[in-house]
């Protein structure tokens, strides 16, 4: 009979941001999610909406003020081609599935990311919560490691929505090709010592003393698990250890290319090894956004560093094995308008645009789903974005047809009533 | 005396009320056949007000042989007449009336009979075959609101396998609730043919399934009883619910074991299949009766405390009588007054946004004058903080970001600002914002305009009208108030407005009505006329704004929602809940926990013209709001009646604005000059790590409450970031000035005690202070470990 009430769970639910929940009790909700997943995911986000027809999906044949000034050549998938400048990538085609039929509800950048992060366009009555947020609370802790780390400037989008802050990202703001890459606040500044934090936070316990008279919901001991939880992760050498790009081999990091993006890719590699179950790279640059100048932009700057940071990304997980554990999903918020337009740029075009899965048990070497002639719209094996993200959820070993409840009472399915892809996807 | 006379008074002395009258609800009761029954509602009123259920108690008898007692308060019918009903309990009388008309029709109806039993049994439920995609291929409407569909989906629907014409007991909507085949959803009902739920939809099957007749009268109209809020006194106390149902052809009955009942506070007052309610333990819930589309609430209270002392405390105005007639009923006992230094320092965050000044804290803890904490409230009011600071607030609740409104943030946040400063009465601010047209440079309020039609009406219902519309954007409502009509037809006031922005950006853009423009239904293409969320249309006349129209209707004293939600909004920034609760969800079965204090608030403001400074001075001034946070036994469990001032953590902008203060090291944000505080941000996305740590909204969503999560980030910005640690240490900050004026350790201790916690520190505290700092290396590094552990203590973090 229990299933008849609903209110039970969303007051669970809802009560997992705000005081009283203390780090104990979170992460035993944590422990318990029956998702015994050896998943990762990391999610490479095209900020500004990657042109389809320029790269994963050239139609030759169109007419000339619609089809890409690129070449489409053949890549070591037979059957499959793609843009002339992913040379690296077309060599690691065996790996990874384009996504040729995927489409979106929205041409807004802001929607666009924020659809495809959480399922559903913003409305104002409720925040959802990203996928990054969602993989945390279901697969839990690995290896110690903070669960979802954010790697990008603005948060927009990527945040815990009603779950709270509990499954709040790591974030980390800063660039990982910069000299002074720097998780911040994960070291103590140069001249306070663990001593003094000591003697500090020794302090604030007498001080709170005066506070226990009004304190009904265990506020002080709540704030105090998680002051015992930052020191753990500040003091661990393996999440320091995780972070620490400067160990991995410079030859790598070539390889990478000391790109943003390239050093985005490597730095997610390090951290899903160290355990982290969802890792985020290059989001909110928006510079794949060619409204002008689309094709020396592509062809100069943004395929070559992609090329670089993809192929070996994909090479790099396979060769440590961990390539069926890990799911790499690549897209933008959408594709980009068939007819090029008069500054040599194509604009937003949310009706069909392609994304690329690998890992996760995901078959590499194929093209799923088509969009038509002209590359406007779907043709074969519609796929939503609801779809994809409940494909992502199925490849992590999530069901996405769970429910959670919003604080307003509000089933919210997890996919929002999108279908993973199985065969022949997987 | 007379010893009947001495056990009377030894009642009322021991329960300190006298039995006043006996009452019955209904008072005229329908039974339709011989052998049908009607539940009824006996309650005893005592003379100090409160009420007690008596059903189980009472005794019975009828002025005739029509009727017969049956157990749990219920009557049973044993033939066709009229008939009364006197009840007795303790020496009261009551009397009332019962009326057995033959039945309708022998035949079961599916509408009437059997539709309903999905309801109740919860098949229909959000979470199972009322889901948006049903369960398992078996999709029924939401809560029974479609029955004609719930006929096709059990009769026809999957090739019809799910009844069974030549075996009915073996029918698969038989076999599956009583678990005779797995099911998913549980096992549901007994196989019972002596329970009404087994026995009607066998019954039904063997009748051959049959439809409901055109003509079969519909369910209009549920009457619930009581209809006043209860409070359960003792642990196991039982409330029962009886509910009339009254039908299309005017007809009624007794369907209190034909609904569905929900609580919204199992641990206090669940609610079994029968309508009962059981007192658990203290707390407040709300029971919502759902039928075929149907549904009413009402709350049932449960207090296990002894009767609460009498307070002696004076009511300062209506809000402190209404307060305090509620925790009489429920026995709380309200908490002391707050001190001096509690309400200084509550008040200024409260109000202003602000920790108080430590000059200001000297000095109005010396002030010996008794109207000193009125003063400050006018004060406070008045100033240009107070501004700055709810112009903050209500940037939120416009969801003024930059994404949206773009380049016109500052300009949103300006007006909304002024509007503030000057008093703007709540009324013409609506009216202003609604009704604005032109830049959004020179005009801040056409910002609003910024967004879709569709999110306009969202907006200004969730932030005007405190009414969850948003979800019948797409479907009527689930929960039975808002059908898409509604929304479409709200939306046609908004349609004509065409916006024009200058490229490149900075955009400045021209809002404007284009009174040709007619609004069309997104998928019929049909021209929509406004309509108002009460149903009404305006007549539009050609060339006329119909934002006016709708800006009278949302601000005319008769709106139903107008005064309510927005006093409640108010209410809930000062008093930490509001009476409605989330403030954005005025429904039927979200009542206010207080309704007589929502209507005297919304009455007053509308008396005093929508004077939101006199609301809130109003509320400011009373002993409610200044009570102490420090919970007495009682009202430890109280959340939502104001037993005490409800404790809650700074907000982003208290806390980095406060540091600030007490700190002497201004924040510089991205492209603001240095010095502006963090309320002063025009955009929940100005770079600031520390301020989206405490949970700074992105003003994506219309709302101005805030989160109040405790994080790990915080503790590792605390321990090692630079925003905390940095004003510590800074040569220019006060610490270091206050060492280089040669003050002492003591006066420095000091200063940070008033700056940080408004108080003066305690002996104990000094030396405390003193023993720690001796630990450190320096004296300046032991003073910046004391002004650390200050800024990260509770005492700081929550406002209390």
């Amino acid at each position: 009979m229990s299933q008849l009430w609903g209110r039970r769970e969303f007051i669970r639910i809802a009560s997992l941001g705000p005081l009283g929940l203390g780090l104990g009790d979170y992460l035993s909700l944590r422990a318990q999610s029956p998702a015994q997943s050896d998943k990762s995911c990391i999610m490479i986000v095209l900020d500004g909406g990657m042109s389809h027809l320029d790269t994963f999906d050239l139609k030759p044949d169109a007419p000339s003020d619609i089809r890409s000034t690129f070449n489409s050549v053949a890549t070591k998938s037979p059957g499959v081609r793609i843009c002339e400048h992913l040379p690296r990538v077309a060599q690691q085609m065996d790996k990874f599935a384009i996504l040729r039929s995927v489409w979106g509800k929205t041409a807004i950048h802001f929607n666009g990311v924020y659809f495809l992060m959480t399922g559903y366009l913003p409305i104002q009555s409720m925040e959802f919560p990203s996928m990054g947020s969602v993989v945390a609370k279901e697969l839990g802790l690995r290896k110690g490691m903070p669960p979802y780390v954010l790697n990008a400037m603005l948060d927009h989008a990527m945040g815990p929505g009603f779950l709270g802050s509990a499954y709040s990202p790591f974030w980390v703001r800063s660039d990982p090709n910069a000299p002074d890459f720097r998780v911040e606040d994960l070291e103590l500044p140069v001249d306070v010592d663990w001593k003094t934090v000591s003697d500090r936070r020794a302090l604030v316990k007498q001080m709170d003393d005066a506070f226990r008279v009004r304190d009904t919901k265990g506020i002080t001991e709540s704030r105090d698990s998680f002051y015992v939880e930052a020191e753990r992760i500040m003091r661990s050498p393996a999440v320091k250890k995780a972070f620490d790009i400067w160990a991995e081999p410079e030859p790598l990091r070539d390889r990478y290319g000391r790109t943003p993006i390239g050093q985005g890719c490597l730095l997610a590699r390090r951290l899903v090894e160290s355990g982290v179950r969802f890792v985020t790279v290059n989001a909110a640059r928006a510079i794949w956004d060619t409204h002008g100048d689309n094709f020396n932009r592509l062809q100069k700057v943004l395929l070559p560093e992609f090329d670089m940071a993809y192929a070996t990304l994909l090479e790099d997980l396979a060769d440590r094995g961990l390539l069926s554990s890990t799911l790499v999903v690549v897209s933008g918020e959408f594709g980009r308008t068939p007819k090029i337009n008069a500054n040599a740029g194509r604009d937003h075009w949310p009706r069909v645009f392609s994304v690329l899965l690998a890992g996760a048990g995901v078959k590499g070497g194929q093209a799923y789903g088509s969009s038509d002639a002209t590359g406007a719209e779907p043709k074969d094996n519609p796929t939503s974005v609801e779809d994809l993200i409940a494909t992502i959820y199925d490849r992590l070993g999530m069901d996405p047809r769970k429910e959670y409840r919003a604080p307003s009472g509000r089933p919210i399915r997890l996919s929002n009533n999108g279908t993973p892809i199985r065969s022949p996807l997987v | 005396m007379r010893l009947t006379s001495i056990f009377c008074l030894f009642t009322a002395l021991c329960s300190g009320a006298q039995l006043r009258e006996l009452q019955i609800a209904p008072q005229v009761a329908y039974i339709h056949g011989s052998g049908g029954q009607h539940h009824l509602l006996f309650t005893a009123v005592y003379d100090d007000g409160s009420e007690r259920d008596v059903t189980e108690q009472v005794k019975l008898t009828f002025d005739s042989d029509v009727l017969e007692a049956a157990p749990s308060g219920q009557i049973k019918a044993l033939k066709e007449g009229i008939a009364k009903v006197k009840a007795e309990f303790d020496g009261q009388h009551a009397e009332s009336v019962v009326i057995v008309q033959p039945k309708r029709t022998e035949n079961i109806d599916f509408t009437h009979d059997v539709a309903p039993i999905f309801t109740r049994m919860g098949c229909n439920n959000t979470n199972c075959h009322g889901s948006i995609n049903g369960q398992k291929g078996f999709k029924l409407s939401l809560f029974g609101y479609d029955p004609d569909a719930d006929y096709r989906a059990v009769v026809e629907a999957s090739g019809g396998r799910r009844v069974n014409r030549t075996d009915p007991e073996n029918s698969l909507i038989l076999l599956k609730p009583t678990f005779s085949v797995p099911h998913g959803g549980g096992h549901i009902l007994q196989k019972d043919i002596s329970t009404y739920e087994y026995s009607t939809l066998l019954n039904w099957l063997r009748a051959g399934t049959p439809q409901s007749a055109p003509s079969t009268p519909r369910l209009v109209r549920m009457d619930v009883y009581p209809t006043d809020f209860r409070v359960l006194k003792a642990a196991g106390a039982r409330q029962h619910i009886v509910v009339v149902g009254t039908y299309s052809d005017g007809s009624q009955e007794d369907i209190t074991r034909r609904v569905r009942y929900t609580s919204n506070n199992e641990e206090a007052v669940p609610v079994n299949l029968e309508g009962e309610v059981e007192a658990k333990r203290n707390g407040q819930g709300t029971i919502v009766v759902r039928a075929l589309g149907l549904v009413a609430a009402l709350q049932v209270g449960v207090t296990l405390n002894a009767p609460a002392v009498a307070s002696t405390v004076q009511p300062a105005n209506f809000i402190d009588k209404l307060v305090f007639q509620k925790l009489a009923k429920m026995n709380i006992e309200a908490s002391t007054e707050s001190t001096d230094a509690e309400f200084l320092r509550r008040v200024y965050l409260d109000v202003v946004g602000l920790v108080p000044p430590p000059e200001e804290v000297r000095q109005f803890l010396a002030d010996q004058s008794p109207d000193k904490r009125a003063k400050l409230i006018d004060r406070l009011l008045e100033s240009r903080d107070f501004a700055d600071f709810w112009g903050m607030k209500w940037a939120e609740l416009m969801a003024s970001n930059v994404f949206t409104v773009n380049d016109g943030t500052a300009y949103f946040q300006d007006w909304l600002r002024d509007a503030f400063a000057a008093n703007k009465p709540y009324d013409e601010f609506v009216r202003q914002i609604l009704t604005a047209s032109g830049s959004t440079w020179d005009n801040g309020a056409v910002n609003f305009y910024s967004r879709p039609a569709e999110d306009l009406t969202t907006l200004a219902a969730t932030a005007f009208l405190g009414v969850g519309i948003e979800c019948a954007r797409c479907h009527d409502h689930p929960f039975g108030v808002w059908k898409r009509d509604d929304f479409i037809g709200l939306t046609a006031f908004f349609a004509q407005v065409r916006g024009k922005g200058r490229r490149p950006p900075p955009v400045e853009a021209i809002y404007y009505v284009s009174f040709d423009q007619e609004y069309r239904h997104p998928e019929t293409k049909q021209v929509i006329r406004p309509r108002f969320l009460d149903g009404t249309e305006p007549a539009i006349r050609p060339l006329q704004d119909r934002r006016k129209l709708l800006a009278d209707w949302i601000t005319s004293p008769q709106n139903p929602w107008f005064a309510r939600a927005t006093v409640n909004r108010f209410w809930r920034q000062l008093m930490g809940k509001g009476l409605v609760d989330p403030v954005d969800d005025f429904r039927p079965t979200n009542p206010p926990t207080n309704p007589a204090l929502l209507d005297a608030l919304a009455t007053d403001f509308t008396a005093h013209h929508y004077d939101v400074r006199h609301l809130l001075r109003t509320i400011l001034n009373t002993r409610t709001y200044q009570l102490s946070s420090i919970p007495k036994p009682a009202n430890r469990d109280d959340e939502i009646d104001y037993s005490r001032y409800y404790m809650r953590r700074l907000t982003a902008e208290q806390m980095l604005d406060s540091v600030v203060e007490i700190t002497g090291v201004p924040e510089k944000f991205l492209a603001y000059y240095p010095g502006v505080r963090a309320v002063n941000l025009a955009d929940g996305g100005v770079p600031s790590s520390f301020l989206d740590m405490y949970d700074r909204p992105k003003r994506d969503a219309a709302k101005c409450e805030r989160n109040e999560n405790i994080s790990l980030r915080q503790a590792m910005n605390m321990m090692a970031g630079d925003t905390v640690n940095q004003k510590i240490r800074s040569d220019h900050g006060k610490l270091a000035q206050m060492i280089a004026q040669g003050r002492t350790e003591d006066q420095i201790v000091e200063h940070f005690y008033l700056a940080a916690l408004g108080r003066y520190p305690t002996v104990h505290e000094k030396e405390m202070c003193h023993t720690a700092g001796a630990r450190a290396p320096t004296e300046r590094a032991g003073l910046e470990n004391v002004v650390w552990a200050l800024l990260d203590g509770n005492e700081f973090i929550y406002n209390h």
